[in-house]
C-alpha cells in the first residue's frame, strides 16, 4: 500500500537556469511531437487515384445513359448508382444510411431495398420507409466537355442535375465527395 | 589445475559448481533450495532465497513474493484475472504459429485459411484455438471487471489499477473485432463493416477517422492490411504494456485484495489471523498456477478435440458488392447492434458508448462510498447488475430476428436455405435430395419417397427431406391461413414449391419458390432463391 | 494428500490426458485434411455452379451444351479429350478454362460452327481485364465444368441432317410435326439454351400472366409493330427459328438469336418443333 500523504507545501524558489532550460527542452519536445503526429497522420491517410472509389470516376457519355425514368444503373466498382430520374440525373452512394449494408433494386416495386433492415427509398433515394434515418447519400455529379475535359455543369449539393443537348459530354462521379442524405421527419 | 586437485576435493568442487550454475539458472536458489521447494519444505537459508528470486529474475520480477492467504480465496476471485492472462498468452502463441501460414491480402487471405483448414497438420486445431482463446479472453475479461466492480477491488489505491483494466478491456474487444476480420470471409466482412461505419459517425472527423482505419471510403486491400498491423502488431503491444502496468500494481503495489468481510470487519480474529497469513509465490502458488493452466489447456484441446463448440465458421469469401440477409456483429457487439437499431448511428454508436466509458474509467471517482462490502453499497451492487442486464437485453436486441420486419416469404426461405451458414436444408443427407417437385398443398408432408430405398441399414425413404419440406409446408399454411398475423407476415393466396433437379455428377440444384398476392394491392407477388448442393457439402 | 498435492497429481493427469488428446487427434489429421480438401472442393462446384448460371448459361447452355452456331459446348468427350490438343494448349484442361474466360476470344477458333457474339466473340470475364470475375471466382466456375467430366457425352454429330434442310422460306408447307419428338429435339437443337426453363418449366410454357407459346405466337403477328410475313402462329414460330432477324420482340437485342437454323434443321424437324410449342397453349 502507499503511504498516506503527508501535509504538502509549494517550496518557494524562483526558476533557476537548469529549471528554465529544461522546461523549455520539454515544450520543444511537446512540439516535436505534434510535428510527429502530423506527420504520422499525413503518412497513414489514403490518397486517391482517377478511376479507384474515392476518385472521379467517368461514367460515360451523355449518349450511353438509359432514358429518363428508367431503371438505375448499378457501378459496383466505385459503389455507385446512376440514377436518370425525371429531374435529372443522380449519383447515389451504394450504401444504405443505416448501418452499411449494400441495397439493392427491386425492378417490381420500382424502389431501391436494403436486404439487412428492409429499408426503402425513391430512385433518386428520398427515403420511404424503414429504419435508414436519412435518404441515401449522393455524390457530386459532373458533366464535363469530351475534349477539353472542363467542367460544364456541376451538381455540388448533389441535387439532380440536368443534361446537357451534347450527346458527346462525358458525365464523371466524384466519389470522393459525398453529400449526405437529408433526415426525414 | 588438475594436478593441484585431491580425489575427495574434486567431488566436492563438482557439487560446488554445479550448485553455483543452479543458483545462476534459477536467480538464487541452490540444489538443496531446489529440492526443498519441489519437496514442499521450508527454505533452507536466510533469509529467504525464495524472495529474492522475484529481485534478480527478469521473468519472476513481476510476480508478487507472496499473496495473503485470504485474497488467493477461490470464490473471491475466481482467478478470472489468471485465465484472462491465460487466454491472452494462447492467442498470442497460436496467433504467432496462424501468421506462418496466413496472408493478409484480400486476393490471397481467404485462400490462405483454406489451405491452413486442409493442408496443414493440426491447422484447423490451431485456428480453432485461437478463436476459442478469443472468445475466453473476452468472457473473463467482462467477468474479472464485473467480479473486481462487485467486491469493490476499484477503490482507494486501486483506482488507477482500474483504469489500466478498462483500457485493457477496451484493447481486448479490438483486438477481437480486428482479428474477426482477417479471414476475409462473409461474415468477417459485413461486420466489421457495419462496426466500422460508425467511425464515420464520429463528430466532425468522422471521415478521417474511417479513412485511417480503413484505408479507403470502404475496406479493402488497405482496410485489411491495415486492421491486421493492428491486430498483430500494435493492440498486441499495447495490451502487453498495459497489463505489465496493471498487473505491476497488483503485484507490487497493492496486492490482490482480500474478501471486503475480512478488509472491512464482519470476522473473527481468528479468520483475520488465518487470511493474513502470507503465502509464498515458489513453490505454493506457483504451483497452483502450473495447475491451472493444466487445468486450461486440457479444456481447450478438448473442446476442439470433441468439437463441443464447433469448428470457427467460415463463410463464402467476402463479396463487397453484395450484403448477405442477417448480418450480424459478433457476440460482444450485439449489444451495440442492438444499440444501433434504437436510434441515430452518431448517438447511438459514439455518443452513447463514449458516455459508457468514460462512466466505466470514472467509477472509483463517482463512487464515494468508501465501503467494499456488497450490503455496504446497495447503489453500486445495483447499478452494477443493471447494467449487465441492459448489456444483455440490448444484445438480445441486436440479433437480426429482433426488430426486423422481413416480409414472410423472405424469411421462410432464408430459414431453410440461409444465404450463408448450413441451414437445415443443406444439412439433408445428399441421397435424401430426390429429384422431384414438391409443392405445397399438392404434396402431404409424409413420406415423400416411399420407392426410395438407400441402402441395408437405411431407413426407407428420405425422412430428413420430408422433415425440411414438413417445416416449410406448416410455416406456409400458417402465413396463409392464420388472419390475425402482422401484414408482413402474411401470405394470402399462396403457392409454394420445393423443386430439387439433378444438376451435374453429385450436385443438385434446389429451388424454393413462393407466390402470392399482396395484401395492400393484390398484385401477384414472388420470391425465389436457389441454391447448388455437392454430395460432399459437409457439415458446418 | 495436501491440497498442493492433489493440484500436483491432477496437474500431471491433466497433462498426460492433453498429450494423449493430442496424440489421438493428430492419428486423424490425414483423413480430416483430405475430407476438408473434398469439402472445399464441392464447395468450390457449388459456387461456381451459381456463377455459371449467371453468367455462362446464356451462351454454353445451363448444362454446358452450348448453342449450335454460337457457343461451343463444354460437357462432352471432344472438350475434355482433344480440345487442348486440337488448339496446341500446353497446360492442364482447368489452366485453359480459366484463361480462357479471364481474358475471353477475340475471335473465335471456329467461326463456322461457332461464331461467338461478335467482337469480342467471347468477353473477357476477369477483372483483370475490365471483367466481372474475380480470380477466385473464375476458378470456381472452372471447378463447376470439370465436373462435368465424369458424365460427358460424345461429341456430338454436328452437320449431319436426316433430311433436305428447312430453307428460309416460311410459305412453304410443312410435314405434320409430332409434338413428342418436338420436346427432345428443343434441348438437341440448343433451344433450351437460351430459351431457359423456368421452375415452373420450358420458356414456351405458361407463366404468371404471360399466356403459354401458342397464343403467344397469335398475339404476336397481332401487335402492332410487327414486322415479318407471318400470317398463323404456327408460320410465326417457323419465322423466328429460320429467320430470328425479320421481328424481334422490344426489348431484345437482334445479335443474340443465331441466324443459321435454316440450314441445320430439316423440314421435319422444323415440324416437330413447331408442333411441340403449339401444345402450349
Amino acid at each position: 500500500m502507499t503511504a498516506k500523504p503527508t501535509e504538502v507545501e509549494i517550496e518557494q524558489k524562483p526558476v533557476n537556469r537548469r529549471e528554465f532550460l529544461n522546461l523549455a527542452w520539454l515544450a520543444s519536445l511537446g512540439f516535436l511531437t505534434v510535428n510527429l503526429g502530423g506527420v504520422t497522420y499525413l503518412f497513414s491517410m489514403p490518397r486517391f487515384k482517377e478511376g479507384e472509389f474515392g476518385g472521379t470516376f467517368t461514367v460515360g457519355r451523355v449518349s450511353d445513359l438509359p432514358p429518363a425514368g428508367s431503371a438505375p444503373v448499378n457501378y459496383p466498382k466505385v459503389k455507385l448508382w446512376l440514377s436518370n430520374t425525371e429531374q435529372g440525373l443522380v449519383g447515389l452512394y451504394k450504401v444504405c444510411t443505416h448501418l452499411g449494408c449494400l441495397y439493392n433494386w427491386n425492378e417490381q416495386e420500382n424502389i431501391f431495398l436494403c436486404p439487412c433492415h428492409g429499408s426503402q427509398f425513391e430512385p433518386d433515394g428520398t427515403w420511404i420507409a424503414g429504419p435508414a434515418p436519412r435518404s441515401l447519400d449522393r455524390f457530386v455529379v459532373q458533366i464535363a466537355d469530351p475534349e477539353s475535359g472542363e467542367v460544364l455543369a456541376e451538381a455540388p449539393e448533389g441535387q439532380p442535375l440536368s443534361l446537357p443537348d451534347n450527346p458527346n459530354a462525358v458525365i464523371r462521379v466524384d466519389t470522393g465527395k459525398r453529400i449526405f442524405g437529408e433526415r426525414h421527419a | 589445475m588438475l594436478n593441484s586437485l585431491k580425489l575427495q576435493d574434486l567431488r566436492k568442487r563438482a557439487v560446488q559448481a554445479l550448485d553455483q550454475r543452479v543458483r545462476i539458472i534459477t536467480a538464487g536458489l541452490g540444489i538443496n533450495e531446489l529440492r526443498a521447494a519441489l519437496r514442499g519444505d521450508p527454505p533452507t537459508e536466510r533469509p529467504n532465497p525464495r524472495y529474492k528470486v522475484h529481485t534478480i529474475s527478469f521473468l519472476f520480477h513481476i510476480r508478487p513474493r507472496y499473496y495473503e492467504r485470504g485474497s488467493t480465496i477461490f470464490a473471491h476471485t475466481f482467478r478470472l484475472g489468471f485465465f484472462t492472462t491465460f487466454a491472452f498468452v494462447v492467442e498470442t502463441i497460436t496467433g504467432l504459429i496462424l501468421m506462418i501460414f496466413y496472408t493478409p491480402s484480400p486476393s490471397e487471405a481467404y485462400d490462405s485459411i483454406l489451405y491452413l483448414m486442409s493442408n496443414v497438420p493440426f491447422g484447423s486445431m490451431m485456428r480453432d484455438l485461437h478463436r476459442l482463446g478469443a472468445e475466453a479472453m473476452v468472457i473473463f475479461t467482462a467477468l474479472h471487471m464485473l467480479r473486481t466492480f462487485l467486491t469493490g477491488s476499484y477503490k482507494k489505491d486501486r483506482s488507477f489499477t482500474w483504469l489500466t483494466g478498462v483500457i485493457l478491456l477496451g484493447i481486448t474487444l479490438f483486438l477481437s473485432f480486428s482479428g474477426y476480420l482477417l479471414p476475409w470471409d462473409q461474415l468477417a466482412y459485413w461486420a466489421v463493416t457495419i462496426g466500422t461505419s460508425m467511425a464515420e459517425a464520429f463528430p466532425l472527423i468522422g471521415d478521417q477517422v474511417n479513412l485511417l482505419f480503413r484505408g479507403a471510403p470502404d475496406i479493402g486491400a488497405g482496410g485489411l492490411l491495415r486492421f491486421y498491423l493492428l491486430h498483430v502488431v500494435l493492440l498486441p503491444l499495447a495490451a502487453i504494456l498495459v497489463l505489465s502496468i496493471h498487473y505491476y500494481k497488483v503485484a507490487r503495489e497493492h496486492g490482490i485484495s482480500q474478501p471486503a468481510r475480512i478488509d472491512e470487519g464482519k470476522a473473527s480474529p481468528e479468520e483475520l489471523k488465518n487470511a493474513k497469513q502470507r503465502i509464498d509465490y515458489i513453490p505454493d502458488l506457483l504451483t497452483h498456477e502450473v495447475f491451472l493452466t493444466a487445468l486450461g489447456m486440457f479444456i481447450l484441446v478438448a473442446a476442439i478435440a470433441f468439437n463441443i463448440y464447433g469448428p470457427a465458421p467460415l463463410e463464402h469469401i467476402a463479396n463487397p458488392q453484395q450484403t448477405p440477409l442477417d448480418t450480424k456483429a459478433p457476440w460482444y457487439f450485439w449489444w451495440l447492434q442492438g444499440m444501433l437499431k434504437l436510434g441515430d448511428k452518431t448517438l447511438m454508436g459514439v455518443i452513447l458508448p463514449g458516455i459508457m466509458t468514460a462512466i466505466l474509467l470514472g467509477i472509483p471517482y463517482i463512487d464515494r462510498n468508501p465501503h467494499r462490502s456488497m450490503f455496504k453499497r446497495p447503489w453500486a451492487v445495483g447499478a452494477g447488475l443493471l447494467a449487465t442486464l441492459v448489456i444483455v437485453v440490448l444484445s438480445y436486441m441486436g440479433l437480426p430476428e429482433y426488430g426486423i420486419p422481413h416480409a414472410a416469404a423472405t424469411r421462410i426461405i432464408q430459414d431453410m436455405v440461409p444465404e450463408e451458414g448450413l441451414g437445415p436444408l443443406r444439412a439433408v443427407p445428399f441421397d435424401q435430395l430426390q429429384p422431384g417437385v414438391y409443392e405445397v398443398g399438392e404434396n402431404t408432408p409424409k413420406n415423400l419417397c416411399p420407392d426410395l430405398i438407400l441402402g441395408p441399414d437405411q431407413p426407407r425413404g428420405c425422412p430428413e427431406l420430408t422433415k425440411i419440406f414438413k417445416e416449410y409446408n406448416d410455416r406456409i399454411i400458417r402465413a396463409t391461413t392464420i388472419t390475425n398475423l402482422p401484414k408482413h407476415e402474411r401470405l394470402p393466396n399462396v403457392e409454394a414449391v420445393m423443386l430439387i433437379e439433378d444438376w451435374q455428377r453429385d450436385l443438385r440444384k434446389v429451388t424454393m419458390r413462393i407466390l402470392w398476392d399482396d395484401v395492400d394491392t393484390g398484385a401477384r407477388k414472388e420470391y425465389s432463391r436457389h441454391v447448388y448442393i455437392h454430395r460432399d457439402h459437409g457439415g458446418e | 494428500m495436501s491440497r498442493v498435492q492433489i493440484e500436483i497429481f491432477l496437474g500431471t493427469l491433466l497433462v498426460l490426458v492433453t498429450g494423449a488428446l493430442l496424440v489421438v487427434y493428430g492419428l486423424g489429421e490425414e483423413e480430416r485434411m483430405a475430407l476438408l480438401e473434398r469439402e472445399q472442393q464441392a464447395r468450390a462446384i457449388e459456387v461456381g455452379a451459381e456463377l455459371y448460371d449467371i453468367n455462362c448459361d446464356e451462351c454454353h447452355g445451363p448444362q454446358g451444351e452450348g448453342v449450335l452456331g454460337l457457343c461451343p459446348p463444354l460437357n462432352d468427350k471432344y472438350f475434355f479429350a482433344e480440345r487442348m490438343k486440337e488448339v496446341g494448349w500446353s497446360g492442364s484442361l482447368e489452366d485453359y478454362i480459366v484463361a480462357t474466360v479471364s481474358s475471353g476470344r477475340m475471335t473465335s477458333t471456329r467461326p463456322e460452327q461457332y461464331a461467338g457474339q461478335g467482337v469480342p466473340a467471347m468477353p473477357a470475364w476477369s477483372e483483370d481485364y475490365a471483367g466481372p470475375l474475380r480470380a477466385d471466382q473464375i476458378r470456381n466456375i472452372a471447378a463447376f465444368i470439370m465436373n462435368w467430366e465424369s458424365t460427358a457425352p460424345d461429341r456430338r454429330e454436328e452437320g449431319v441432317l436426316a433430311g433436305p434442310p428447312v430453307g428460309t422460306d416460311i410459305t412453304i408447307s410443312l410435314p405434320v410435326g409430332d409434338p413428342a419428338n418436338g420436346e427432345p429435339l428443343a434441348t438437341a437443337k440448343g433451344c433450351v439454351g437460351c430459351h431457359v426453363s423456368t421452375a415452373t418449366g420450358p420458356a414456351w410454357a405458361p407463366s404468371g400472366s404471360t399466356p403459354g407459346m401458342a397464343e403467344r405466337a397469335a398475339l404476336r403477328i397481332a401487335q402492332a409493330d410487327y414486322t415479318g410475313s407471318a400470317t398463323d402462329a404456327g408460320q410465326y414460330l417457323l419465322e423466328s427459328i429460320v429467320s430470328p432477324k425479320a421481328y424481334v420482340v422490344e426489348g431484345y437485342l437482334d445479335t443474340l438469336m443465331p441466324t443459321t437454323f435454316g440450314s441445320t434443321l430439316t423440314a421435319q424437324d422444323a415440324a416437330d418443333i413447331i408442333a411441340y410449342m403449339l401444345t402450349f397453349k
